[in-house]
C-alpha cells in the first residue's frame, strides 16, 4: 500500500470538497432516497455547535471499560492522551489535529474511500472535524490486545465531531472496540475508516450510547484476502443515524456486518449499508436485528451491489425486527444490484413478534415468564454476533441490553 | 394424582373438551387414544396451561388443589411435564443453557437450591448417556438442525432433569423411526416409579408395546368414550375407531 503517490491531497481541500459537496446534495429532506422511513427533523433546525477540546473531563465508566484492552480516548471529539495507553509495538497513533499540523502523509487516506452516494453526514464532519485518530497497523503486526477507542461527548448544547482512521498494513491483525457515549443534549458525529491491506484482518466493534443525535458513518476498503468484521451494538435515540460502506476491492475479501440493536421509547435507530462488490471472489455477509419496544422505530437499508466484473461473489442479507409492543415499527429495505451473472445472493427480511410457541415451551420448563422472554430476546440478538465477537464481549454487552430491557 | 373433572374447554370459540373425565392415580400409566380431531393434543394442552385455551366448565385438580389459574411455568414447578409432539426449535439459546435454567427453576419453585455449573454438569452427562445424547448436540441451540428423534430424545431429557410427578406425552411416537422409538421408551420406562404417573396419548398402538399402559381410554369428540385395560389398545388396532367415533 502506498501512502506517498497521494499527498497532495491536504485535509483543508478535503474540506473545501465536503462543502461543495454538502451544497450539492443539499441535508436530507424526506424525499432523499437513502433517508425514507427515517427521521430528518433535526436537519431542519441548526445542528448544535462544535464542541471544544476539553482537559479536566470527569468521565464515567464505558460499557466495554472491562475489556483488557489499549485505550485510546476521545473527548467531544479530542484525543485526550493524558488518559490514553501508550501504543503497542507495531502501531503508529498520531491525532488529527497533529496530523494537519505536520501534514502527515497519512491524510491521503482520509476521505479514499469511495461511497455510491455522497453522504450528508460525512460531509458535515469533514467541514467540522477538528481532531481524530490516524492508527496504523504495520505490515504483518498482529494485535494480541484488542485497541479501545473510547469517543466521551460529556457536554451538553455542542456537536462532539469525530474521526477515526485505521490502515491495516498487508498482513496484519487487529481487534477494535469503539465506544461512544454521548450526554443528554449533546450530539455527535463520527465518521470511520477502515482501509485494510492485502491479507490483513481486522474486526471493528462499535457501540452506541445516545439520547439525542448521534450521526454515523463507517466506511471500509478491503484489499486480497482480507477480512473485516463489523458489529454494532446501538439502542437508538431522538435520532441514531449510522451509515456502513463496505468496498471490496481485491480478490478473496470477506466482510461480515453484524448488528444488533434494543429500541425502547419514542427513539428512532437508522441503519443505511452498502455494500459493493468490485472483483470476482469475494464474499459479505449483513444482518440486522432489531428488537423495537414501546413506540420506537427501526430502520435499516441494506444494499449489496455487485458490479459486472465481480463473478462468483457470495452475499447474503438478513434483515430481521421483533416488535414487542404494539406502537412499535420497522421499516426494512433489503437490496441487491447485481451485474455480473454467476453469483449466489441471497437476502431475506422478517418482522414479527416473540415466538407464542417458544414462550410456552420455555415455560412449560419451568422458566417464568419474563425470564423466557429474556432469553429468547437475548438470543434474536445475539444472533447477529455469530463469529463476529468474542465471549467476554458478548457477556458485557447482554448485561447492558438486560439492564436497559429490565428497566 | 391428578383429578380431571367434568372439563369442557374450548379454543376460539370452538368447543373441544366437552366434560372430560379422568382420574390418575400415582405410579399409573394411562393411554389415551383417539382419531385426528378428538381432543387428545388439546387435553395435553390445558393440563400443562397453555395460552388460547379457555376452560368454560369443569376443574383439574393436580394433587387435591385446582390448578386452572395457574401459569405454566408453576404448573411446572408442582411436577407436571409435558412432552410435546413438536418440540420447538429456538435459535439462539443452547441447549444447555435452556437445560441448567429450566432445573435450576423448577429446583426454586420446589424450595431446593440451585445446581452450580459443575453439579449441573456432571447430572446432566449421566442423563444424556441414558438417553445416548452427545454432548456436541447439547451445546447446539435447542432443537435446531435436530433430527425427529433428537427432539423427542431432548425433551426425554428434560423430562428425566426436572423430575416431575406426571408426564404427559403428546404423540411421542410420531416422526420416529423404530430405533429411536425404542430408545425414547426405553427412556421414559427408565422413569417408572410408584411416585410418577403419566399420561400417553398417541395414535397408534405401536408405542404401547414399548411403554405399557395400565389403562387405556378411547377419546372422541371432546370425551372419554370407553376406557379398559391394555387389550383396548389391541382391539383398536385391528378395528379401528369408527366404532367410537359414529356412536
Amino acid at each position: 500500500m502506498s501512502i506517498a503517490n497521494n499527498t497532495e491531497k491536504t485535509k483543508s481541500n478535503y474540506r473545501d470538497n465536503a462543502l461543495v459537496v454538502l451544497k450539492e446534495i443539499g441535508l436530507p429532506t424526506k424525499r432523499t432516497e437513502l433517508w425514507r422511513g427515517s427521521d430528518v427533523s433535526i436537519f431542519k433546525k441548526d445542528m448544535l455547535p462544535p464542541a471544544e477540546r476539553l482537559i479536566n473531563a470527569v468521565l464515567e465508566p464505558s460499557l466495554l471499560d472491562a475489556i483488557e484492552s489499549t485505550k485510546i480516548v476521545f473527548v467531544n471529539g479530542f484525543h485526550h492522551p493524558a488518559l490514553s495507553d501508550d501504543m503497542p509495538d507495531g502501531v503508529s497513533f498520531i491525532s488529527l489535529s497533529d496530523a494537519i499540523e505536520t501534514s502527515d502523509a497519512s491524510l491521503s487516506f482520509i476521505g479514499s474511500i469511495k461511497a455510491p452516494q455522497d453522504q450528508a453526514t460525512v460531509a458535515l464532519n469533514a467541514i467540522n472535524v477538528r481532531d481524530g485518530a490516524i492508527i496504523k497497523i504495520s505490515h504483518g503486526v498482529k494485535l494480541e490486545k484488542p485497541i479501545q477507542l473510547i469517543f466521551k461527548n460529556p457536554v451538553t448544547g455542542f456537536t462532539a465531531y469525530g474521526r477515526v482512521l485505521i490502515v491495516a498494513e498487508a498482513f496484519s491483525q487487529a481487534d477494535f472496540i469503539v465506544s461512544h457515549d454521548t450526554q443528554a443534549g449533546a450530539f455527535e458525529n463520527h465518521v470511520a475508516e477502515i482501509i485494510l491491506g492485502d491479507n490483513s484482518k481486522i474486526s471493528y466493534l462499535k457501540t452506541v450510547n445516545a439520547v439525542d443525535v448521534h450521526l454515523g458513518a463507517v466506511s471500509a476498503q478491503l484489499g486480497r484476502h482480507t477480512n473485516l468484521n463489523i458489529g454494532y451494538y446501538t439502542k437508538g435515540a431522538d435520532l441514531l443515524r449510522n451509515d456502513t460502506i463496505v468496498n471490496l476491492n481485491g480478490e478473496g475479501g470477506n466482510v461480515n456486518i453484524g448488528a444488533a440493536s434494543y429500541i425502547y421509547d419514542k427513539r428512532l435507530n437508522d441503519h443505511t449499508c452498502i455494500v459493493s462488490h468490485h472483483v470476482p471472489h469475494c464474499t459479505s455477509s449483513q444482518v440486522y436485528k432489531n428488537l423495537v419496544n414501546h413506540s420506537a422505530r427501526a430502520v435499516v437499508r441494506a444494499k449489496t451491489i455487485v458490479t459486472q466484473n465481480a463473478q462468483k461473489t457470495d452475499g447474503k442479507q438478513m434483515l430481521q425486527a421483533l416488535l414487542l409492543e404494539e406502537g412499535a415499527s420497522s421499516y426494512a429495505k433489503p437490496e441487491l444490484e447485481i451485474y455480473a451473472d454467476d453469483v449466489k445472493c441471497a437476502h431475506g427480511s422478517t418482522v414479527g413478534q416473540l415466538d407464542k410457541d417458544a414462550l410456552f415451551y420455555l415455560c412449560s420448563r419451568g422458566i417464568p415468564l419474563n425470564q423466557a422472554k429474556g432469553l429468547l430476546t437475548r438470543a434474536f440478538l445475539t444472533e447477529a454476533f455469530t463469529d463476529i465477537i468474542n465471549d467476554d464481549l458478548l457477556t458485557l454487552i447482554m448485561a447492558d441490553f438486560d439492564h436497559y430491557m429490565n428497566n | 394424582m391428578l383429578e380431571i373433572e367434568n372439563l369442557t374447554a374450548q379454543i376460539d370459540d370452538k368447543q373441544i373438551l366437552s366434560g372430560l373425565n379422568l382420574t390418575v392415580k400415582p405410579g399409573e400409566v394411562h393411554a389415551i387414544m383417539g382419531p385426528n380431531g378428538a381432543g387428545k393434543s388439546t387435553l395435553s394442552n390445558v393440563i400443562s396451561g397453555r395460552e388460547g385455551y379457555e376452560v368454560t366448565a369443569g376443574d383439574i385438580i393436580f394433587k387435591g388443589n385446582s390448578i386452572l389459574n395457574i401459569d405454566p411455568d408453576d404448573r411446572a414447578g408442582l411436577g407436571i411435564f409435558l412432552a410435546f409432539q413438536y418440540p420447538v426449535e429456538i435459535p439462539g439459546v443452547p441447549t444447555v443453557t435452556f437445560l441448567k435454567t429450566a432445573l435450576n427453576a423448577v429446583r426454586h419453585k420446589r424450595g431446593q437450591d440451585p445446581l452450580d455449573m459443575l453439579e449441573f454438569s456432571k447430572l446432566m452427562k449421566r442423563k444424556a448417556k441414558e438417553l445416548d445424547i452427545s454432548m456436541d448436540m447439547l451445546k447446539r441451540s435447542l432443537n435446531v438442525g435436530f433430527s425427529g428423534g433428537e427432539k423427542k430424545r431432548n425433551d426425554i431429557l428434560q423430562m428425566s432433569l426436572l423430575e416431575p410427578s406426571l408426564c404427559i406425552l403428546d404423540e411421542t411416537d410420531s416422526g420416529l423411526d423404530i430405533d429411536a422409538l425404542k430408545i425414547v421408551a426405553d427412556g421414559v420406562n427408565l422413569m417408572r416409579s410408584p411416585e410418577r404417573s403419566m399420561i400417553v396419548i398417541t395414535h397408534y398402538q405401536r408405542l404401547l408395546d414399548y411403554i405399557k399402559p395400565d389403562y387405556v381410554h378411547i377419546l372422541s369428540k371432546g370425551k372419554i368414550v370407553k376406557s379398559g385395560d391394555a387389550s383396548l389398545a389391541l382391539e383398536l388396532e385391528k378395528d379401528g375407531y369408527a366404532a367410537y367415533t359414529n356412536s
